[in-house]
Protein backbone atom coordinates (compact mmCIF):
# COMPACT_ATOMS: atom_id res chain seq x y z
CA UNK A 1 0.00 0.00 0.00
CA UNK A 2 2.14 3.16 -1.40
CA UNK A 3 1.95 6.62 0.48
CA UNK A 4 -0.19 8.91 -1.25
CA UNK A 5 0.99 12.60 -0.78
CA UNK A 6 -2.11 14.34 -1.00
CA UNK A 7 -0.63 17.70 -1.25
CA UNK A 8 1.74 16.64 -4.39
CA UNK A 9 -1.94 15.77 -5.79
CA UNK A 10 -3.74 19.07 -5.47
CA UNK A 11 -0.61 20.75 -5.86
CA UNK A 12 -0.27 22.38 -3.15
CA UNK A 13 2.47 23.51 -0.64
CA UNK A 14 2.01 21.94 2.86
CA UNK A 15 1.25 24.98 4.73
CA UNK A 16 -1.40 25.81 2.20
CA UNK A 17 -4.64 27.48 3.97
CA UNK A 18 -7.86 26.26 3.54
CA UNK A 19 -8.93 29.00 0.97
CA UNK A 20 -5.99 27.45 -1.31
CA UNK A 21 -7.11 23.87 -0.92
CA UNK A 22 -10.58 24.08 -1.59
CA UNK A 23 -9.19 26.34 -4.82
CA UNK A 24 -6.87 23.96 -5.80
CA UNK A 25 -9.40 21.12 -5.47
CA UNK A 26 -12.35 23.16 -7.41
CA UNK A 27 -9.84 23.64 -10.47
CA UNK A 28 -8.68 20.48 -10.67
CA UNK A 29 -12.34 18.97 -10.27
CA UNK A 30 -13.33 21.34 -12.97
CA UNK A 31 -10.74 19.77 -15.36
CA UNK A 32 -11.17 15.94 -14.00
CA UNK A 33 -15.02 15.43 -13.39
CA UNK A 34 -16.58 12.34 -14.74
CA UNK A 35 -19.24 14.78 -15.26
CA UNK A 36 -17.51 16.66 -17.70
CA UNK A 37 -15.37 13.90 -19.16
CA UNK A 38 -18.12 11.52 -20.48
CA UNK A 39 -16.66 7.62 -20.79
CA UNK A 40 -13.11 8.79 -19.67
CA UNK A 41 -11.89 6.37 -17.30
CA UNK A 42 -8.57 8.30 -16.79
CA UNK A 43 -10.01 11.65 -15.38
CA UNK A 44 -12.37 9.27 -13.77
CA UNK A 45 -9.35 7.72 -11.99
CA UNK A 46 -7.81 11.14 -11.78
CA UNK A 47 -11.12 12.58 -10.03
CA UNK A 48 -11.10 10.14 -7.26
CA UNK A 49 -7.59 10.94 -6.56
CA UNK A 50 -8.48 14.68 -6.63
CA UNK A 51 -11.26 13.89 -4.29
CA UNK A 52 -9.69 11.81 -1.70
CA UNK A 53 -7.07 14.19 -1.28
CA UNK A 54 -9.85 17.12 -1.19
CA UNK A 55 -12.00 14.72 1.72
CA UNK A 56 -8.59 14.67 3.92
CA UNK A 57 -7.00 18.16 3.27
CA UNK A 58 -9.97 19.90 3.44
CA UNK A 59 -10.85 18.46 7.15
CA UNK A 60 -8.87 20.01 10.03
CA UNK A 61 -8.89 16.92 11.72
CA UNK A 62 -8.00 14.49 9.09
CA UNK A 63 -5.46 16.80 7.65
CA UNK A 64 -4.09 17.25 11.29
CA UNK A 65 -3.79 12.75 11.41
CA UNK A 66 -2.52 12.94 7.93
CA UNK A 67 0.05 15.51 8.78
CA UNK A 68 0.76 13.59 11.67
CA UNK A 69 0.59 10.10 10.18
CA UNK A 70 0.53 10.46 7.03
CA UNK A 71 3.92 9.06 5.73
CA UNK A 72 3.83 6.14 8.56
CA UNK A 73 0.82 5.56 7.94
CA UNK A 74 0.94 2.08 9.57
CA UNK A 75 0.94 3.92 12.87
CA UNK A 76 -2.29 5.13 11.87
CA UNK A 77 -4.14 2.09 13.61
CA UNK A 78 -4.37 3.86 17.07
CA UNK A 79 -6.15 6.58 15.54
CA UNK A 80 -8.51 4.09 13.90
CA UNK A 81 -9.17 2.82 17.42
CA UNK A 82 -10.13 6.23 18.57
CA UNK A 83 -12.10 6.77 15.24
CA UNK A 84 -14.50 3.28 16.12
CA UNK A 85 -15.01 4.45 19.43
CA UNK A 86 -16.19 7.65 18.28
CA UNK A 87 -18.16 6.53 15.23
CA UNK A 88 -20.40 4.44 17.51
CA UNK A 89 -22.35 7.55 18.48
CA UNK A 90 -21.96 9.27 15.08
CA UNK A 91 -23.56 8.53 12.34
CA UNK A 92 -21.06 8.51 9.26
CA UNK A 93 -22.48 9.79 5.99
CA UNK A 94 -20.79 9.67 2.83
CA UNK A 95 -19.59 13.00 0.54
CA UNK A 96 -21.96 14.35 -1.63
CA UNK A 97 -19.22 16.83 -3.17
CA UNK A 98 -18.49 14.26 -5.88
CA UNK A 99 -21.37 11.28 -6.09
CA UNK A 100 -18.23 8.57 -5.13
CA UNK A 101 -19.10 6.15 -2.32
CA UNK A 102 -16.56 4.19 0.40
CA UNK A 103 -15.16 1.93 -2.47
CA UNK A 104 -13.55 4.48 -4.31
CA UNK A 105 -10.96 5.57 -2.00
CA UNK A 106 -7.74 4.32 -2.06
CA UNK A 107 -6.39 1.38 0.47
CA UNK A 108 -4.08 4.00 2.17
CA UNK A 109 -6.97 6.29 2.25
CA UNK A 110 -9.63 3.42 4.13
CA UNK A 111 -6.78 2.56 6.25
CA UNK A 112 -5.93 5.80 8.21
CA UNK A 113 -9.52 7.07 7.88
CA UNK A 114 -11.96 3.75 7.49
CA UNK A 115 -13.92 5.89 4.27
CA UNK A 116 -15.26 8.57 3.31
CA UNK A 117 -17.13 11.08 6.27
CA UNK A 118 -18.09 14.25 6.29
CA UNK A 119 -17.80 17.54 4.20
CA UNK A 120 -21.33 17.13 2.30
CA UNK A 121 -22.73 20.42 1.53
CA UNK A 122 -26.31 19.13 2.23
CA UNK A 123 -28.39 16.17 3.48
CA UNK A 124 -30.22 15.49 -0.44
CA UNK A 125 -30.51 12.07 -0.88
CA UNK A 126 -28.43 11.54 -3.96
CA UNK A 127 -28.34 9.15 -6.72
CA UNK A 128 -25.67 6.50 -6.11
CA UNK A 129 -22.80 6.69 -8.17
CA UNK A 130 -23.27 5.35 -12.12
CA UNK A 131 -20.47 2.08 -12.64
CA UNK A 132 -19.06 1.42 -16.04
CA UNK A 133 -18.25 -2.17 -17.31
CA UNK A 134 -17.28 -3.46 -20.78
CA UNK A 135 -18.30 -6.80 -21.86
CA UNK A 136 -16.51 -8.47 -24.81
CA UNK A 137 -18.35 -10.69 -26.99
CA UNK A 138 -18.16 -12.40 -30.54
CA UNK A 139 -20.30 -11.62 -33.29
CA UNK A 140 -21.85 -15.37 -32.79
CA UNK A 141 -22.77 -14.37 -29.54
CA UNK A 142 -25.05 -11.75 -30.40
CA UNK A 143 -27.07 -12.96 -33.41
CA UNK A 144 -29.30 -14.67 -30.83
CA UNK A 145 -30.83 -13.25 -27.47
CA UNK A 146 -29.62 -14.78 -24.41
CA UNK A 147 -29.03 -14.65 -20.61
CA UNK A 148 -25.66 -14.12 -19.29
CA UNK A 149 -24.76 -13.49 -15.52
CA UNK A 150 -22.11 -10.66 -14.85
CA UNK A 151 -20.35 -10.32 -11.71
CA UNK A 152 -20.27 -6.44 -10.95
CA UNK A 153 -18.51 -5.69 -7.63
CA UNK A 154 -19.42 -8.69 -6.24
CA UNK A 155 -22.66 -8.87 -7.10
CA UNK A 156 -24.04 -11.33 -10.04
CA UNK A 157 -25.91 -9.09 -12.50
CA UNK A 158 -28.65 -11.38 -14.55
CA UNK A 159 -28.98 -9.86 -18.06
CA UNK A 160 -30.38 -10.56 -21.15
CA UNK A 161 -28.12 -9.44 -24.26
CA UNK A 162 -30.70 -8.24 -27.13
CA UNK A 163 -29.87 -9.72 -30.84
CA UNK A 164 -28.35 -7.64 -33.21
CA UNK A 165 -26.81 -5.47 -30.60
CA UNK A 166 -23.46 -3.26 -32.33
CA UNK A 167 -19.79 -2.95 -31.45
CA UNK A 168 -19.20 0.15 -29.60
CA UNK A 169 -23.60 0.41 -27.83
CA UNK A 170 -24.02 1.30 -24.32
CA UNK A 171 -26.76 -0.22 -22.36
CA UNK A 172 -28.11 0.95 -19.55
CA UNK A 173 -29.11 -1.55 -16.10
CA UNK A 174 -31.12 0.51 -14.11
CA UNK A 175 -30.29 0.72 -10.45
CA UNK A 176 -27.29 -1.51 -10.59
CA UNK A 177 -24.84 1.13 -9.91
CA UNK A 178 -23.85 2.69 -6.59
CA UNK A 179 -25.52 3.02 -3.54
CA UNK A 180 -27.21 6.61 -3.46
CA UNK A 181 -26.51 8.89 -0.31
CA UNK A 182 -28.96 9.58 2.13
CA UNK A 183 -31.42 7.65 0.84
CA UNK A 184 -31.19 8.16 -2.70
CA UNK A 185 -31.53 5.98 -5.48
CA UNK A 186 -29.08 3.45 -6.54
CA UNK A 187 -27.33 4.72 -9.61
CA UNK A 188 -27.12 2.83 -12.90
CA UNK A 189 -24.94 0.40 -14.73
CA UNK A 190 -23.63 1.17 -17.69
CA UNK A 191 -22.28 -1.94 -20.07
CA UNK A 192 -20.53 -0.88 -23.19
CA UNK A 193 -20.37 -3.85 -25.94
CA UNK A 194 -17.21 -5.21 -27.62
CA UNK A 195 -17.68 -7.09 -30.30
CA UNK A 196 -15.04 -9.51 -32.10
CA UNK A 197 -15.74 -10.95 -35.04
CA UNK A 198 -14.19 -14.39 -36.00
CA UNK A 199 -16.87 -15.14 -38.76
CA UNK A 200 -16.11 -14.74 -42.58
CA UNK A 201 -19.39 -12.16 -42.46
CA UNK A 202 -18.82 -8.16 -42.58
CA UNK A 203 -21.35 -6.46 -41.06
CA UNK A 204 -22.73 -2.79 -41.10
CA UNK A 205 -25.29 -3.15 -38.74
CA UNK A 206 -28.23 -5.44 -39.64
CA UNK A 207 -26.61 -6.33 -42.69
CA UNK A 208 -24.14 -9.16 -43.74
CA UNK A 209 -21.69 -9.26 -46.31
CA UNK A 210 -19.49 -11.98 -47.81
CA UNK A 211 -17.53 -13.07 -50.79
CA UNK A 212 -17.78 -16.25 -52.34
CA UNK A 213 -15.43 -18.21 -54.82
CA UNK A 214 -17.38 -18.74 -58.22
CA UNK A 215 -15.29 -21.44 -60.39
CA UNK A 216 -14.91 -19.83 -64.31
CA UNK A 217 -17.53 -22.51 -65.47
CA UNK A 218 -20.16 -21.85 -63.31
CA UNK A 219 -20.01 -18.35 -64.02
CA UNK A 220 -19.93 -18.97 -67.49
CA UNK A 221 -22.57 -21.05 -68.11
CA UNK A 222 -24.66 -21.04 -64.71
CA UNK A 223 -25.56 -23.51 -62.02
CA UNK A 224 -26.40 -23.76 -58.38
CA UNK A 225 -24.23 -23.23 -55.39
CA UNK A 226 -24.81 -23.48 -52.13
CA UNK A 227 -23.44 -20.95 -49.91
CA UNK A 228 -23.21 -20.28 -45.98
CA UNK A 229 -25.64 -18.08 -44.33
CA UNK A 230 -25.15 -16.90 -40.86
CA UNK A 231 -27.28 -20.10 -39.16
CA UNK A 232 -27.41 -22.20 -41.95
CA UNK A 233 -27.44 -22.57 -46.13
CA UNK A 234 -28.87 -21.29 -48.60
CA UNK A 235 -28.71 -22.66 -52.21
CA UNK A 236 -28.54 -19.93 -55.25
CA UNK A 237 -29.32 -19.94 -58.61
CA UNK A 238 -26.09 -18.49 -60.50
CA UNK A 239 -26.82 -16.63 -63.83
CA UNK A 240 -25.25 -17.82 -66.74
CA UNK A 241 -22.31 -14.96 -67.77
CA UNK A 242 -22.00 -13.39 -64.36
CA UNK A 243 -19.29 -11.25 -64.06
CA UNK A 244 -16.57 -10.71 -61.33
CA UNK A 245 -17.33 -8.84 -58.67
CA UNK A 246 -21.24 -9.38 -58.94
CA UNK A 247 -23.60 -8.81 -55.76
CA UNK A 248 -26.33 -10.90 -54.62
CA UNK A 249 -28.94 -10.24 -52.39
CA UNK A 250 -30.27 -12.75 -49.91
CA UNK A 251 -33.86 -11.19 -48.45
CA UNK A 252 -33.83 -11.25 -44.90
CA UNK A 253 -30.77 -13.65 -44.40
CA UNK A 254 -28.82 -10.81 -42.48
CA UNK A 255 -28.40 -10.22 -38.86
CA UNK A 256 -31.27 -9.14 -36.36
CA UNK A 257 -32.67 -5.84 -36.13
CA UNK A 258 -31.88 -4.35 -32.84
CA UNK A 259 -35.25 -4.67 -30.77
CA UNK A 260 -36.84 -5.35 -33.62
CA UNK A 261 -38.62 -9.17 -32.88
CA UNK A 262 -37.99 -11.62 -36.28
CA UNK A 263 -36.83 -8.04 -38.20
CA UNK A 264 -33.14 -9.39 -40.14
CA UNK A 265 -31.00 -7.38 -42.06
CA UNK A 266 -30.20 -8.57 -45.80
CA UNK A 267 -27.21 -10.86 -47.23
CA UNK A 268 -25.14 -9.70 -49.50
CA UNK A 269 -23.04 -12.21 -51.57
CA UNK A 270 -20.58 -11.01 -54.07
CA UNK A 271 -18.87 -13.45 -56.60
CA UNK A 272 -15.34 -13.56 -56.86
CA UNK A 273 -14.64 -15.45 -59.94
CA UNK A 274 -11.57 -18.09 -60.00
CA UNK A 275 -10.04 -18.76 -63.19
CA UNK A 276 -8.21 -22.17 -63.25
CA UNK A 277 -4.46 -22.95 -62.73
CA UNK A 278 -1.94 -25.77 -63.28
CA UNK A 279 -4.03 -25.53 -66.64
CA UNK A 280 -3.28 -29.22 -68.88
CA UNK A 281 -2.05 -29.28 -72.22
CA UNK A 282 -4.97 -29.97 -74.02
CA UNK A 283 -6.81 -27.59 -71.61
CA UNK A 284 -4.44 -24.59 -72.72
CA UNK A 285 -5.34 -25.93 -76.19
CA UNK A 286 -8.85 -25.71 -75.88
CA UNK A 287 -8.37 -21.87 -74.32
CA UNK A 288 -6.89 -21.19 -77.33
CA UNK A 289 -9.43 -22.29 -79.63
CA UNK A 290 -11.76 -20.60 -77.47
CA UNK A 291 -9.74 -17.37 -77.94
CA UNK A 292 -9.94 -17.57 -81.40
CA UNK A 293 -13.73 -17.92 -81.87
CA UNK A 294 -13.71 -13.74 -80.49
CA UNK B 1 -56.35 8.42 -11.58
CA UNK B 2 -53.71 9.84 -13.79
CA UNK B 3 -50.29 10.27 -12.50
CA UNK B 4 -48.34 13.28 -13.60
CA UNK B 5 -44.65 12.43 -13.11
CA UNK B 6 -43.82 16.30 -11.74
CA UNK B 7 -42.46 17.66 -8.96
CA UNK B 8 -42.79 20.88 -7.47
CA UNK B 9 -39.58 23.32 -7.86
CA UNK B 10 -40.02 24.41 -4.09
CA UNK B 11 -40.12 20.44 -3.03
CA UNK B 12 -37.17 19.64 -5.17
CA UNK B 13 -35.14 22.65 -3.83
CA UNK B 14 -36.46 22.12 -0.46
CA UNK B 15 -34.69 18.33 -0.85
CA UNK B 16 -31.75 19.43 -2.56
CA UNK B 17 -31.27 22.20 0.33
CA UNK B 18 -30.40 24.55 -3.12
CA UNK B 19 -32.26 28.13 -3.62
CA UNK B 20 -35.36 27.84 -6.02
CA UNK B 21 -33.99 30.64 -8.50
CA UNK B 22 -31.78 28.03 -9.20
CA UNK B 23 -34.05 25.87 -11.03
CA UNK B 24 -35.46 29.10 -12.48
CA UNK B 25 -32.37 30.45 -14.04
CA UNK B 26 -31.97 26.74 -15.89
CA UNK B 27 -35.23 27.48 -17.19
CA UNK B 28 -34.42 30.74 -18.19
CA UNK B 29 -31.41 29.53 -20.20
CA UNK B 30 -33.20 26.41 -21.44
CA UNK B 31 -31.08 23.65 -19.64
CA UNK B 32 -34.51 22.20 -18.35
CA UNK B 33 -37.71 22.50 -19.33
CA UNK B 34 -40.29 22.94 -16.41
CA UNK B 35 -44.21 22.40 -16.00
CA UNK B 36 -46.72 24.29 -15.35
CA UNK B 37 -49.34 22.59 -12.54
CA UNK B 38 -51.78 25.48 -11.40
CA UNK B 39 -49.53 28.01 -12.12
CA UNK B 40 -47.00 26.27 -10.17
CA UNK B 41 -43.68 25.82 -11.31
CA UNK B 42 -42.84 21.77 -11.36
CA UNK B 43 -39.96 19.53 -12.75
CA UNK B 44 -40.54 16.12 -14.95
CA UNK B 45 -39.13 13.41 -12.97
CA UNK B 46 -36.87 12.47 -16.50
CA UNK B 47 -35.29 15.63 -16.02
CA UNK B 48 -33.46 15.01 -12.27
CA UNK B 49 -30.48 13.31 -13.27
CA UNK B 50 -30.15 16.20 -15.56
CA UNK B 51 -30.70 18.63 -13.07
CA UNK B 52 -28.44 16.92 -10.32
CA UNK B 53 -25.62 17.14 -12.64
CA UNK B 54 -26.29 21.13 -13.01
CA UNK B 55 -26.22 20.93 -9.31
CA UNK B 56 -23.08 19.35 -9.06
CA UNK B 57 -21.71 22.20 -11.66
CA UNK B 58 -22.53 25.05 -10.22
CA UNK B 59 -22.41 24.08 -5.92
CA UNK B 60 -19.43 22.03 -6.34
CA UNK B 61 -17.07 23.30 -8.93
CA UNK B 62 -18.50 26.71 -8.90
CA UNK B 63 -19.52 27.23 -12.38
CA UNK B 64 -21.85 30.06 -13.22
CA UNK B 65 -24.98 30.23 -15.60
CA UNK B 66 -23.34 30.98 -18.26
CA UNK B 67 -19.91 28.56 -17.81
CA UNK B 68 -22.79 25.81 -17.35
CA UNK B 69 -24.59 26.54 -20.35
CA UNK B 70 -21.62 26.77 -22.70
CA UNK B 71 -20.40 23.24 -20.94
CA UNK B 72 -23.96 21.75 -21.51
CA UNK B 73 -23.73 22.16 -25.27
CA UNK B 74 -20.01 21.30 -25.61
CA UNK B 75 -21.26 18.37 -23.58
CA UNK B 76 -24.06 17.68 -26.20
CA UNK B 77 -21.81 17.95 -29.13
CA UNK B 78 -18.96 15.81 -27.32
CA UNK B 79 -22.21 12.52 -27.32
CA UNK B 80 -22.70 13.73 -31.03
CA UNK B 81 -19.18 12.92 -31.80
CA UNK B 82 -18.45 9.94 -29.43
CA UNK B 83 -21.42 8.59 -31.47
CA UNK B 84 -19.91 9.81 -34.61
CA UNK B 85 -16.88 7.95 -33.63
CA UNK B 86 -18.62 4.84 -33.01
CA UNK B 87 -19.89 4.49 -36.25
CA UNK B 88 -16.92 5.40 -38.11
CA UNK B 89 -15.05 2.76 -35.99
CA UNK B 90 -17.47 0.31 -36.86
CA UNK B 91 -17.32 1.29 -40.54
CA UNK B 92 -13.61 0.95 -40.45
CA UNK B 93 -14.01 -2.39 -39.14
CA UNK B 94 -16.16 -3.52 -41.96
CA UNK B 95 -13.76 -2.25 -44.44
CA UNK B 96 -10.74 -3.58 -42.56
CA UNK B 97 -12.49 -7.31 -42.79
CA UNK B 98 -12.95 -6.97 -45.97
CA UNK B 99 -9.06 -6.73 -46.90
Amino acid sequence: MPFIDYYKVLGVPKDADTQTIKKAYRKLARKHHPDLNPGDLEAEKKFKEINEANEVLSHPENRKKYDEYGKDWQHADAYNQAKQQQSQSQQRQYSNSSQFNEGDFSDFFESMFGGAYGGSRNQAGFRGQDYNAELQLDLKDVYTSHKRTLTVNGKNIRITIPAGIENGQVIKISGHGGPGVNNGPKGDLYITFTIHNSTKFQRDKANLYKTVDLDLYTALLGGNITVDTFDGKAKLTVKPETQNGTRVKLKGKGFPVYKKADAFGDLYITYQVKTPTNLTEKEKALFTELSKLR
Amino acid sequence: METKNVITVTEFCQHYNIPEQFILSLNEYELVELAKENNTPCIYITEIQTIEKLIRFHFELDINMEGIHAITNLLNKVERLQEDVKALNNKLMFYEQGT
